[in-house]
């Protein structure tokens, strides 16, 4: 389950003043990626040095502290049942719980195995099948403990994770935008690439908070940031159509990032008297 | 003295309603030198540019940023440009950007507020006195501009920031000869032709000898600026050459706004609110392109040291759910309810609210909507009685 | 066409700028709800009139609509009464003594107390009470102006009573009060029922009076109903709107219902200018 956050964040009473919160990066199921983000701050995350007590995050330090962790930072999904079990353990040592990116949102690239042949695909990649222990399916993080928050995208928005950090710190409300990708693309004054060159985009129906980066290259959106707050996925799918993809290119775009958190939006959207 | 310091006294509101009995002739040389000019009297000139296959509203430095030979083909959901090889540099119809980028553009800082020993202090954003000019603004364009005036200063408190960009912009009017199948400016109050509310107003034309540039005054800064450029006035026929291209720009519009469309879109419970919700992608982009559409919400954001906060006013579009969210959650959870709110609002209570449609023709929302929902078909749904509607139509 | 410059246009405008304000009590009043006393950090609290309404901001997090819910006639600092909600209103109730925040405004249209001699009959439900407050106050400090006074407030229990401690300097001062219940419930052995069904069983007079609500949609139309029906104007019956709101000042587009700006045509509105909107789902 994806679940867009119409509502505001509210950081919990718990999180104490004054002294520096812990801070732990854990790495399911992934690419290494949005923790990559995180490293990528370099500047800003000197400004917050003194701010924020490091205290597990194998990318980047060879300090390890126990825990419990104020917050914990967890990237990647869920794909065995040792994976499972230890995101039951992070979760029991973290007050904050901050999911960063498509894999832990929403199962990630990984999750296209989800409903097929998981055996045929462990045996045409790994040398040695039988030491592969996979679940059926790879799921979000969401799906097996609560998650305080959710940072979006493949990879993460350097953006939104600074400001996270910033309101973590200040214990300041965080406001993410639910909207779509389109109202980015407008306010940046990039041209539509599907009304100006026809190239099929999911921008209308993903959630905004990446700067609409890839239509400013002339890419459609992959639709990496999940679907933005109501979705009219079958209304985009009808589109999509006109401009000559068929059924199955359709699905393969939908399907690549965030496939099982559109897929709940196939339906016909929501209706009922005004 | 300046043409700016001699334009310091000349009240920029004065505009005149009829055109001015000059008619001064341009060719492609003057007209380089009347962009050079506003270059060198404004801090900010802006003009048609064609970037990425659109064209767009964007800073220019000189004649040579304009697109020439180009056109464009639109319907709904589509824009295509196309190379003509013709010399001329205004022969198409609008891009996606109108007056509204420059006077209320999608992010304005609204002020800084630190914390300096144990207290609040605010930095008020300050507005500057940033001379801007525009060339290429249509007809339609400038009537959404007085539109969008009234929004944000026609009530108890003006906006600043609109105040302080809108007050000062010199407007340089391109007569629309060539409007686009998406546009119904004639039903919609005005068109294609400019007839107030620019301070300088062109009218390109095709000629053997040539492109040539028709062009009034309808202020006296506008006029002192022709009299700078020393330009010679039009034979009467090149003026009777342009009655006739306005007069022929003038049937070509194909789709129309009814008169009676302010009571139309009010019908509340009508079905049709349904049927349009389930193509509609609530994304926003009739919204951003809108020339009158002028909702915003306000961004606080706090620096990284704890210490300084920013609000930044940045656009918001009606058809987001958190536009409206209240307490428990959106008071327009539904499509259906989102997109009445934004046609009912347009055509119907900005006649209440402003005493005047907020709706110019320019047809953007028609061209730049993903799935081409076309606000003209939408009303003529609406006129229908829902009960004497074909059965396969009904949600 | 003229152009429309009718309003101020100064960037200095200073109902559009932020005044630095900072706490000097934290009131509890009933479950999530707290009332905020301030003062500006510059001078004296703005003037106001009852029923206007204050953007108040917390650093970083942003602005709400908050009515003020002090006497018009003190002149030492102003209240506003919020409800935890959404994270502006949980960083603004979070706030201790001393802390620092900012209002602009006030903005909006006032409830109208220029009822000489006739009947007042104030209506709210649950934290509806907050934005009549300051009207509470006017009425009784110049309660010799008016014929018969009365308030009946409502709430889902009785700890949910906002305000409920001064009820009795009220009644004192000639306010006659009724609170009401939703429910029975233990130790309670006053009025039990929603303000619509308390306002029936009063009295009326249904000509000379006046009525003022404030409370969740539902309850101000099932009560504007009932009073109609005892022959009070609809144009005698005023209440207050809440919207959510960007800007206070109309330029914003937030607080659209129909045909009204709430912020700049209200909060304080006539029934009949809202009656059809209200009936509306969504709009």
């Amino acid at each position: 389950m994806q679940h867009a956050s119409p509502s505001p964040i509210v950081w919990p009473d718990s999180l104490d003043r004054g002294e520096p919160p812990s801070l732990a990066v854990w790495k399911f199921a992934s690419c290494d990626g949005c923790q990559l983000s995180l490293l990528d701050c370099e500047d800003e995350l000197l400004a917050v040095a003194g701010r924020v007590a490091i205290s597990y995050f194998p990318e980047a330090t060879t300090a390890m502290v126990s825990g419990p962790y104020d917050v914990s930072l967890v990237e990647g999904s869920i794909t065995t049942a040792h994976d499972a079990e230890r995101i039951r353990q992070i979760r029991r040592q973290s007050r904050l719980l901050v999911t960063i990116g498509a894999c832990a949102t929403a199962g990630g690239i990984q999750a296209l195995r989800n409903g097929r042949d998981v055996d045929g695909f462990r045996s045409i990649v790994y040398a040695h099948p039988e030491y592969i222990d996979l679940l059926a399916e790879s799921t979000p993080i969401a799906d097996h403990v609560p998650v305080d928050l959710e940072l979006r995208g493949c990879p993460i928005d350097r953006s939104q994770l600074l400001q996270t950090l910033a309101a973590l710190l200040d214990r300041h409300a965080l406001r993410l935008p639910t909207t779509s990708v389109c109202v980015d693309c407008k306010a940046r004054g990039t041209s539509c690439v599907m009304v100006a060159h026809g190239t099929p985009c999911l921008g209308p129906i993903t959630q905004a908070g990446c700067n609409a980066l890839c239509p400013s290259f002339h890419r459609g959106c992959y639709g990496c940031f999940g679907p933005m707050e109501s979705p009219n996925v079958p209304a985009l799918r009808t589109q999509l159509e006109l401009l000559g993809l068929d059924g199955a290119g359709i699905d393969r775009l939908l399907d690549t990032f965030n496939g099982p958190a559109f897929a709940e939006f196939e339906q016909e959207p929501e209706s009922g008297p005004p | 003295m300046t043409l700016a310091q001699r334009w310091a006294g000349v009240d920029p509101g004065s505009v005149s309603s009829e055109p001015a009995a000059e008619w001064w002739l341009m060719r492609a040389g003057d007209l380089h030198r009347l962009v050079s000019l506003l270059t060198v009297e404004f801090d900010e000139v802006f003009g048609p540019v064609a970037v990425d296959g659109v064209i767009r509203v964007r800073q220019i430095h000189s004649l040579a940023d304009l697109p020439i030979g180009v056109t464009e083909e639109q319907e709904t959901a589509s824009y295509r440009l196309h190379e003509t090889g013709t010399a001329l540099r205004f022969s198409y119809g609008l891009g996606p950007d109108s007056l509204k980028s420059i006077v209320h553009p999608p992010r304005s800082p609204v002020w800084t507020m630190r914390r300096q020993d144990g207290s609040l202090v605010v930095d008020p954003a300050l507005h500057g006195t940033t001379t801007r000019a525009v060339i290429g603004a249509r007809a339609c364009d400038i009537r959404a501009l007085e539109i969008l005036e009234r929004t944000q200063t026609g009530g108890p408190h003006a906006d600043p920031a609109f105040t302080a960009r809108r007050s000062e912009l010199f407007v340089v009017a391109i007569d629309c000869t060539h409007p686009a199948p998406t546009c119904f400016c004639k039903t919609a109050g005005q068109g294609p032709a400019a007839d107030q509310g620019f301070d300088l107003a062109v009218t390109e034309l095709d000629d053997p000898n040539g492109v040539v540039y028709l062009v009034r005054a309808g202020t006296d800064r506008g006029r002192s600026m022709m009299f700078a450029l020393h330009l010679g006035y039009a034979p009467p026929r090149q003026i009777e050459r342009r009655t006739r291209a306005l007069e022929e720009a003038n049937r070509d519009f194909i789709r129309e706004l009814p008169n009676d469309a302010s009571d139309v879109v009010r019908q509340t419970d009508h079905p049709q609110w349904e049927v349009v919700a389930e193509r509609c992608l609530t994304c926003g982009n009739c919204t951003a392109v809108c020339p009158t559409c002028f909702c915003t919400d306000m961004e606080d954001r706090v620096g990284l040291d704890g210490e300084t906060a920013t609000r930044t006013r940045v656009w918001d579009t009606c058809f987001s759910q958190e536009y409206s969210h209240l307490g428990p959650g959106p008071h327009r959870a539904s499509t259906a309810a989102r997109y009445r709110q934004w046609l009912s609002h347009k055509l119907g209570t900005w006649h209440d609210q402003f005493g005047e449609s907020g709706c110019v023709g320019c047809g953007r929302c028609i061209t730049w909507c993903p799935v081409g929902i076309d606000l003209t078909a939408e009303i003529e749904s609406l006129s229908l009685d829902p009960l004497s509607r074909p059965s396969e139509e009904m949600p | 066409m003229s152009t429309a410059v009718s309003g101020t246009t100064s960037p200095n405008d200073p109902l559009l700028a932020p005044r630095v304000h900072e706490v000097t009590a934290m009131i509890d009043e009933i479950p999530d709800v707290v009332t905020i006393r301030c003062a500006p950090i510059d001078g004296p609290p703005s003037p106001f009139q009852a029923g206007q309404i204050g953007m108040v901001g917390a650093f970083g997090v942003g602005e709400a609509a908050i009515s003020i819910s002090s006497p018009v006639s003190e002149p030492r600092f102003h209240e506003y009464t919020i409800r935890r909600a959404g994270s502006i209103t949980t960083a603004l109730t979070r706030m201790r003594p001393g802390d620092q925040f900012w209002v602009r405004g006030p903005f909006g249209k006032p409830w109208n107390l220029d009822l000489d001699g006739r009947d007042i009959l104030i209506a709210a439900g649950g934290i509806g009470l907050a934005p009549l407050r300051s009207a509470v106050y006017e009425v009784l400090k110049h309660r010799e102006r008016y014929g018969d006074v009365t308030l009946v407030v409502g709430a889902r229990s009785s700890a949910l009573l906002l305000y409920s401690n001064e009820y009795e300097m009220w009644r004192e001062h000639g306010l006659a009060v009724f609170d009401t219940i939703d429910e029975p419930e233990p130790g309670w052995s006053g009025r039990v029922g929603f303000v619509n069904e308390a306002v029936a069983a009063l009295d009326v007079a249904g000509p000379a009076t006046s009525a003022l609500m404030c409370g969740p949609d539902i309850m101000m139309e099932l009560t504007a109903q009932r009073l109609i029906s005892a022959d009070v104007s609809p144009d005698h019956i005023q209440l207050t709107l809440e919207r959510n709101m960007q800007c206070g000042n109309g330029l914003c587009g937030h607080c659209q219902l129909g045909p009204l700006i709430i912020c700049r045509d209200g909060p304080v509105v006539r029934y009949p200018s809202v009656a059809e909107s209200l009936m509306v789902k969504e709009l």
